[in-house]
């Protein structure tokens, strides 16, 4: 086992105290590459900080590769055979190369450029960097940006690599474009992940098992696989002519949808489909004088499984208060 | 040993690096550095007169004035960019802790400030003919100094880690320590002398205005070892106390 975390908790103390890790416990397996995922202030990232040691807990133990992360002989051991990126861009030096980053950090990790030199130019290859690894890093676009900084996280080869979030601030085409180079990453050099980001299409394509996290607990953990299928859940796009403002509150009391409008004047009604019948529906919009232009269908479920079980959650919570 | 050399290498390129990349900054800071000296000297011998032993002074205790205001300088903002960039918290996921990173790049800053320091001191020592003899005693107070100077630098890095801004605070101590090196001690009743040399530094900048007189198992000089030990043992104190705090609050990056 590469990670065993038991009743990990954080209270933040501001003007209230809040819990940011509720009695958390989970485990990582050599080899899994597992997703962590959750809304904005889930816990998401004091997990991850708790974990490189740069938060200290107030109750509960973290075990990396069976070592105590509270005693610092052990953290620096940890540290050794693990990398951590955080906060994507920001952990570069801006004013140096990529390779002055990556021989530097190299250096305070007591490693010798001259025996990872392959790997590393092996992975600025990989990532499309090559010929760029000489200039300063503040010349980069914003998706070279957050290459490098994964380069840099990728560069000391090290078991067990923690990502947190990221394709963040990448635009839509960069961030699949690194998706895809990850995902060609991963299946290389297959070493253990864990991943937290927003962004379901990393975690489709890379993860194997995802934890969901809300208010500080994991409320799912399972297979991806096994979430896609847990509801039976389809997503379908309906593609229709304009929709009255009163006809899709009427709809919206009997489907579980939410409808955006194009720059053409065609309205899109994403529609989660649980026991609703697809007929239903149509035959619905025709009757308030909607026109049905096109249907698409998304198979995946799995962002429509994610969204389910946070509101499931919220509307127990709610019920519970 | 073997990931000491490497941290201390790294160290040590990334410097060489930045100060190739901004090759402009040593050479202002030489050009202030000799400017302010032309106003200090020239002044004080315009208003007061003075023979060669007063230059030696004036120029030794300017030297380590200047010292310690590139030192503060150093270990008060290094910390502060850092967390400004985001890189501090990359540095704390690295198995070399911060106060060891923290601890080779002020040898390192060290290194360098002499260095700049020194063509500075010899520039001057040949236009102004100053004669400085180095002797064992000369080091010994300069090393009771640097003490003295490393345990301001940690205390600086623990409060800038912890309140992140503390620039204005620096920059006070800087010009205080300007201050310190150049106060007529010799003029002063000796329970001040005392009470004011135990202020970092204060004591070995006394001590050096007559450091040929001085021996290195004077009185004076021990307790001038044990004020820079005490100042070193009090500022890495103050440094692991106020790193704990930052660590538990999750502060490290609150800019």
């Amino acid at each position: 086992m590469i990670l065993q975390v038991n009743d990990l908790t954080k209270v933040f103390k501001k003007e209230k105290e809040f819990k940011a890790v509720d009695g958390l416990s989970f485990k990582v397996e050599q080899g899994e590459i597992v997703g962590l995922l959750g809304s904005n202030g889930a816990g998401k990232t004091s997990t991850i900080k708790m974990l490189a040691g740069l938060l200290l807990p107030d109750r509960g133990t973290i075990n990396i590769f069976g070592l105590d992360n509270k005693e610092p002989k052990n953290l620096k051991q940890i540290l050794k055979r693990s990398s951590f990126l955080l906060e994507g861009q920001r952990n570069i030096y801006y004013n140096l190369s990529l390779l002055e980053n990556i021989m530097y950090f190299l250096g305070l990790k007591g490693i010798s450029y001259r025996k990872k030199k392959d790997h590393v130019e092996k992975l600025i290859k990989f990532f499309g960097l090559k010929g760029e690894e000489y200039n300063p890093i503040f010349s980069y676009s914003t998706g070279m940006k957050q290459k490098a900084s994964i380069i840099l996280a990728l560069a000391g080869d090290e078991e067990f690599i923690i990502l947190d979030e990221p394709t963040l601030g990448l635009d839509v085409h960069s961030a699949k474009n690194l998706v895809q180079l990850l995902k060609q990453y991963v299946k290389v050099y297959r070493k253990t992940f864990l991943i937290t980001t927003h962004n379901m299409n990393v975690i489709e394509a890379l993860c194997e098992r995802v934890l969901i996290m809300e208010k500080g607990k994991i409320i799912k953990d399972d297979y991806i696989t096994n979430l896609k299928n847990l509801f039976g859940i389809k997503q379908i796009e309906i593609i229709c002519s304009e929709i009255k403002e009163k006809d899709l509150a009427d709809l919206k009391t009997g489907y579980r949808l939410n409808c955006e409008e194009n720059i053409d004047g065609t309205y899109v009604l994403n529609l989660i489909m649980e026991d609703s019948n697809l007929g239903d529906i149509i035959i619905e919009l025709e009757g308030k004088g909607v026109k049905v232009l096109a249907i698409k269908s998304d198979n995946s479920g799995f962002e429509s499984s994610y969204i389910k079980i946070i509101d499931d959650y919220k509307a127990e919570e709610d019920v519970n208060i | 040993m073997k990931s000491n050399f490497l941290l201390i290498k790294a160290e040590i390129v990334r410097c060489l690096l930045i100060l190739k990349r901004y090759p402009l900054e040593p050479l202002t800071d030489m050009f202030i550095i000799s400017l302010s000296f032309i106003s200090i000297y020239f002044g004080i011998n315009l208003s007061l007169g003075g023979g060669d032993k007063d230059l030696t002074t004036l120029f030794l205790s300017y030297c380590l004035g200047i010292m310690s205001m590139l030192i503060i300088s150093e270990m008060g903002m290094s910390i502060a960019r850092e967390a400004q960039l985001g890189t501090l918290e990359r540095i704390y996921t690295m198995p070399s802790r911060l106060f060891k990173v923290i601890t080779v790049r002020n040898f390192v800053s060290l290194l360098f400030n002499t260095f700049k320091l020194s063509l500075f001191v010899g520039l001057f020592i040949t236009l102004l003919k100053i004669r400085i003899s180095l002797t064992v005693s000369f080091f010994f107070i300069l090393f009771s100094f640097f003490l003295s100077l490393l345990g301001i630098g940690y205390i600086l890095s623990g409060l800038t880690l912890r309140f992140k801004r503390i620039g204005e605070l620096a920059s006070i101590l800087q010009f205080a320590y300007l201050f310190i090196v150049l106060i007529p001690y010799d003029s002063l009743p000796v329970v001040f002398r005392y009470i004011l040399g135990y202020i970092p530094g204060a004591m070995a900048v006394q001590l050096i205005r007559n450091y040929e007189a001085v021996y290195i198992l004077s009185f004076e000089y021990i307790i001038s070892l044990i004020f820079g030990l005490s100042h070193l043992l009090i500022g890495i104190f103050l440094f692991k106390y106020f790193e704990k705090i930052t660590l538990k609050k999750g502060m490290l990056t609150s800019y």
